[in-house]
């Protein structure tokens, strides 16, 4: 009976004594609290590394952890207080040139191509945080549609290797070739079907100068036999079809520049990503 | 003493674990594919005048053309149900106009892989909102990108 008693005393208090071996690790400790943040921060978690960095620097400070705080917040598209915390980083900071990058990049993010535009800087232009608000500002403008300036001055800012590019999108803008509609639209009044090809749906244009020919042709046909009725029913027809393909001209050239929009967005899209303009890349997960 | 032990650890795992006995509640699934069609009411009945001739146009479209062909249209959503959809988020006379224009480019048999998106249903993602003249509402997606829309 006692030696029962003894095992079950055993099993029941083992596993407690045990763990409370195990529990003088103090978890909590502002090392620990930031070395989880920054495993979080590594494992792309990013909302809850922001919930430890928040916890570790209301007990200390240190300013690589407001800078990777104000990242997290940023890579979650917190922008309003990933601005705020990068503003925080002093400027006798070693991260103070990656906290304006990170500023100018975050505002680029936000989409507040105005407020970015109205940033001015004095200084040595080949500084990087100056170099990049300046190449920021300019890729602002091109996705915002703004007036430019002359092109040679608005690439020089740009290193040989993002020039080609830059170069393109610039011509693109100033040249965009989009579509009139009112053009397309005349066209397709004239002769069915060529506003159509003038908007590069080749097949549609044909189709439409067929329905409406055709149509045409058997109320003619229907007119010229003494099938009045007949007549006017072709003729109905054929004007359906004729309006509806004006119409369809002017939609397809108003579609036709939302492609080119698109494309032309798209291309820019791709170029940031290349060249890490989206993303600034660091060393805290090697 | 053993009774005693016996109750402290079979108890709790009595009293808690989860019955079998007691019915679980039959879960109400519905098996039914969503239709992608605009549902077809061939009702008259009408507020206005406008929605009378449409309701007289539709009716016979469907009557005359859908369902003596079938369900073949190419495009998502169908004709009849792109017109209606037209004339709801426009007027009568647009929405006649984009008829036609979709008649005719459902019509080109040959251009369409180069022009639309694909509908989950595998069709061509065609919608009224790309032909009311309304450039803000204009949304471009690039040929033969699957749509997820409901």
């Amino acid at each position: 009976m006692i030696k029962s008693r003894l095992i079950l005393i055993l099993i029941f208090f083992f596993p407690y004594q045990w763990n409370s071996a195990q529990i003088k690790i103090n978890f909590h400790s502002t090392e620990n609290v930031k070395a989880f943040a920054d495993y979080l921060f590594c494992e792309k978690d990013y909302l809850r590394a922001y919930n430890e960095y928040s916890s570790y620097l209301k007990q200390s400070y240190n300013d690589s952890v407001e800078f990777k705080s104000a990242l997290a917040l940023q890579r979650i598209d917190s922008f309003d207080d990933a601005l705020r915390q990068f503003n925080h980083i002093s400027i006798d900071s070693k991260l103070y040139t990656y906290a304006r990058r990170e500023y100018f990049r975050t505002m680029f993010l936000a989409k507040d191509y105005a407020g970015l535009g109205n940033i001015s800087m004095t200084g040595d232009s080949t500084q990087p945080d100056y170099s990049f608000l300046l190449r920021l500002q300019r890729i602002s403008l091109l996705l915002s549609g703004k007036k430019m300036q002359a092109e040679e001055n608005f690439i020089s800012v740009f290193p040989p290797s993002e020039k080609v590019y830059i170069k393109k999108f610039y011509e693109w803008n100033a040249n965009t070739p989009y579509k009139s509609p009112l053009l397309a639209g005349i066209m397709s009044a004239i002769i069915p079907g060529s506003g159509k090809v003038y908007t590069e749906n080749y097949t549609d244009g044909l189709f439409a100068a067929l329905l409406t020919g055709v149509f045409g042709y058997i109320a003619f046909s229907d007119f010229k036999a003494d099938h009045d009725v007949r007549g006017w029913i072709f003729t109905g027809v054929s004007a359906f079809f004729y309006a509806g393909n004006i119409y369809g001209t002017i939609a397809s050239a108003q579609i036709y520049n939302a492609k080119i929009k698109f494309n032309y967005e798209t291309g820019i899209q791709d170029f940031l990503n290349t060249f890490d303009y989206l993303v600034g890349v660091y060393n805290f997960c090697r | 003493m053993r009774l005693a032990l016996f109750i402290v650890i079979f108890l709790p795992i009595i009293l808690y674990a989860q019955t079998d006995w007691q019915r679980w509640d039959k879960a109400e699934n519905s098996y039914q594919m969503k239709s992608p069609y605009v549902g077809r009411n061939y009702s008259m009945e009408s507020t206005s005048i406008g929605n009378a001739a449409v309701s007289i146009f539709i009716n016979a479209y469907w009557i005359f053309f859908s369902e003596v062909d079938g369900d073949n249209c190419a495009f998502s959503p169908t004709c009849s149900s792109f017109f209606v959809l037209s004339v709801k988020e426009t007027n009568i006379f647009q929405g006649i106009l984009m008829f036609a224009d979709r008649l005719t480019r459902d019509a080109d048999f040959i251009g369409r892989e180069s022009q639309y998106p694909l509908a989950k249903n595998g069709r061509f993602y065609d919608v009224p909102s790309n032909y009311k003249l309304d450039t803000k509402e204009i949304k471009y997606i690039p040929p033969l990108v699957l749509i997820n829309d409901e």
